[in-house]
């Protein structure tokens, strides 16, 4: 459904261009939930905005690769352009939703407003259609709430009027960038089990992107680990959980505090993760990799097949059970 | 009080005064709390966004100023102390903020901030000593005495955190108040801090006051949990026995609501605690009566007291 293929986003405004994302590839098929995790920085969130044709492109663009939405091209597609070309079927929602919406205007309206880009002006009873998605997204006595402002809402309710917003447009796919960072733990596990319900209802597919293993562990089929611009390993929610090959991680595990096992020390990975203008030749996790060679210093490191749909972009995958 | 008592707080409370569409409301930020800390100990208190955490912890040190409660620290109630006498309990009681970006000045040399109190206190003898003991301090967090002439903004996020810990460690404080000191921090990062504190606590002996919002960072380096919720503390017991036995409804709703990293634990659909009441308006009886699922009579009308229900777990609810 939704393809990406070897997608590098670069700053551009320098004589050479800086890449913030180098050959990102993946699939996404209806109904799947594709969690992407990694650290700040290392691209998940400029991968989500090339998808939705959202970077400012006069300091950054996609400098070369592919976004396919049912096997038709959008990478260079204005937002505009991708509504009258039919191929507005990616939604997005983001971190904080009190930034996204806007704090003068009644929920209901800013509902209706998605409604009528997608449906050019033309449309009857938005307010009724506006009511049918607060419904979906279970916001109680959604006919009064229409008329709230953002201010009124509690976070986890505002992050529900943005699903709906997001889900005006009919959305094949739905990007949620941190969708419940901002959120209390009780509320956070409302709103995931809500995503999954509409996942399955509605048959969408999610990229659901974060830097929380445990939220990832709750929602997606499947997992990428990025890390420095690139995808590191993927593999389906069981298989890396149970077996993560590249060092890097393996190491997010050990470092994930756990009460069950107070006993034994955190092990942290040492060192930071590198500044895109430091990512050099080879390997960008071999300063920081105990299990680095030369081989590990220098070109690119291609795919290596651990199992059927697990590959990892390492010279020498971890072997025992984690 | 034992002798290892180093803290000792009791029915602290802190309201704040707030007008809200032209009605005034008493918000009971922190609602009869008590509790002590031994020394060498790291207490940690978690509960969710505007529980009073922050709260309870700016209290102590009258950083926000309380209403009312007994805070013995050295033998005497700090909320009684002004001036310099507070200032001195203030150098022995130190407080580590969540966000490094915005707690350094960044205009200031690292060692400039880091040796603040020293000035402020002027304990230094000579700029030699000064010198000394900001390299000192600087290699106990694990920096090079080389940062000493950088800027923040020269620092990655660790970094600076390791820098926000150094600032409290000179002098070496008995207590330290960290408030969410790793939630701004990646995974990777946070193990590095987390390490750092604990290590801390073995060579100096330091007491801290942990407050985070996440529950398993918690679990996994205090020694005893604090539970808030609305103002009040819930439930206080010994770590292990406080995760793996929560007693209070909330402290289990909170710890199954805790994403697991193992899809092999998802959590099932029909845990719906709903949102939490307003706090301007709080209803009589228990706070937490709204969202539980066992509240019937008694909580609706009187506010459980805390009460030994375990060893040494403590939990207020008219249910155990």
């Amino acid at each position: 459904m939704l393809s990406v293929q070897d997608l590098t986003v670069s700053v551009i405004t320098g004589k050479t261009p800086l890449d913030i994302t180098r050959n990102v590839s993946f699939e996404l098929n209806k109904g799947e939930i594709l969690g992407v995790v990694g650290e700040s920085g290392c691209g998940k969130s400029m991968t989500a905005l090339a998808i939705m044709g959202l970077l400012p492109k006069t300091t950054i663009a996609v400098r070369s690769g592919r976004v396919l939405l049912d096997d038709q091209e959008i990478t260079h597609l204005e937002p505009h352009q991708r509504v009258d070309a039919g191929l507005s079927g990616i939604s997005m929602i983001f971190q904080e939703p009190m930034t996204s919406l806007n704090p003068v205007m009644q929920i209901g309206d800013q509902i209706i407003e998605a409604l009528l880009v997608h449906d050019r002006g033309n449309m009857r009873a938005p307010a009724a259609r506006a009511k049918k998605l607060l419904d979906l997204v279970h916001i109680p006595d959604a006919a009064m709430q229409l008329k709230a402002y953002p201010h009124e809402l509690s976070g986890g309710m505002r992050q529900r009027v943005m699903i709906a917003i997001a889900l005006a447009c009919n959305p094949q796919v739905l990007i949620a960038d941190e969708p419940t960072t901002a959120l209390d733990v009780t509320i956070q596990a409302e709103i995931l089990s809500l995503l999954k319900e509409l996942c399955e209802e509605l048959s969408m597919a999610v990229l659901f992107i974060t830097h929380n293993l445990g939220v990832v562990a709750q929602l997606a089929d499947r997992v990428s680990v990025m890390y420095a611009g690139q995808i590191v390993e993927t593999a389906s929610v069981e298989v890396l959980f149970e077996h993560p090959v590249h060092p890097y991680t393996h190491g997010l595990f050990s470092c994930l505090p756990d009460p069950t096992k107070r006993s034994e020390p955190l092990q942290p990975i040492p060192g930071q993760a590198p500044l895109i203008t430091e990512i050099t030749d080879g390997c960008a996790f071999a300063p920081r990799c105990k299990f680095k060679t030369s081989a590990c210093l220098s070109g690119s490191i291609d795919w290596t097949g651990i199992s059927n749909g697990h590959k990892t972009r390492c010279h020498h995958p971890l072997k025992e059970q984690k | 009080m034992s002798s290892e008592t180093i803290l000792d707080v009791a029915g602290l409370r802190t309201t704040f005064h707030v007008k809200r569409a032209n009605k005034k409301y008493a918000l009971k930020a922190v609602d009869n709390v008590s509790f002590h800390l031994d020394k060498g100990e790291i207490l940690g208190f978690v509960g969710e966004t505007g529980c009073g955490k922050t709260t309870v912890g700016r209290s102590i040190i009258k950083l926000t100023k309380p209403e009312g409660g007994v805070v013995t620290f050295g033998g005497n109630n700090i909320l009684n102390l002004t001036g310099r006498r507070l200032r001195e309990v203030r150098l022995k009681v130190r407080m580590v903020f969540q966000d490094p970006y915005a707690s350094l000045n960044p205009r200031r040399r690292i060692a400039d901030s880091v040796a603040e109190a020293g000035d402020i206190h002027k304990l230094f003898n000579s700029p030699q000593d000064r010198l000394k003991q900001i390299a000192e301090t600087l290699k106990r967090v694990g920096l090079d005495p080389s940062f000493a002439d950088r800027f923040p903004h020269e620092l990655s996020g660790g970094q600076r955190q390791r820098v926000g810990i150094a600032r409290a460690l000179l002098p070496i404080p008995g207590i330290i108040i960290a408030d969410e000191p790793v939630s701004a921090l990646d995974v990777s990062i946070q193990a590095q801090i987390l390490n750092l504190l604990l290590d801390l606590r073995k060579r100096l002996n330091l007491a801290i006051i942990f407050i985070s919002h996440d529950l398993s960072v918690v679990g996994q380096i205090c020694d005893r949990i604090a539970v808030m919720y609305l103002g009040r503390v819930v439930e206080i017991g010994e770590a292990e026995e406080l995760f793996n036995r929560p007693l209070h409804p909330y402290t289990q709703a909170l710890i199954h609501a805790v994403p697991k990293p193992n899809p092999r634990l998802r959590i099932g659909k029909g845990m719906a605690l709903g949102e939490p009441p307003s706090r301007f308006e709080l209803k009589p009886g228990c706070t937490y009566a709204d969202r539980c699922p066992l509240a019937e009579g008694v909580c609706l009308t009187d506010v459980p007291e805390i009460k030994t229900v375990k060893n040494a777990q403590m939990a207020a609810c008219h249910k155990l």
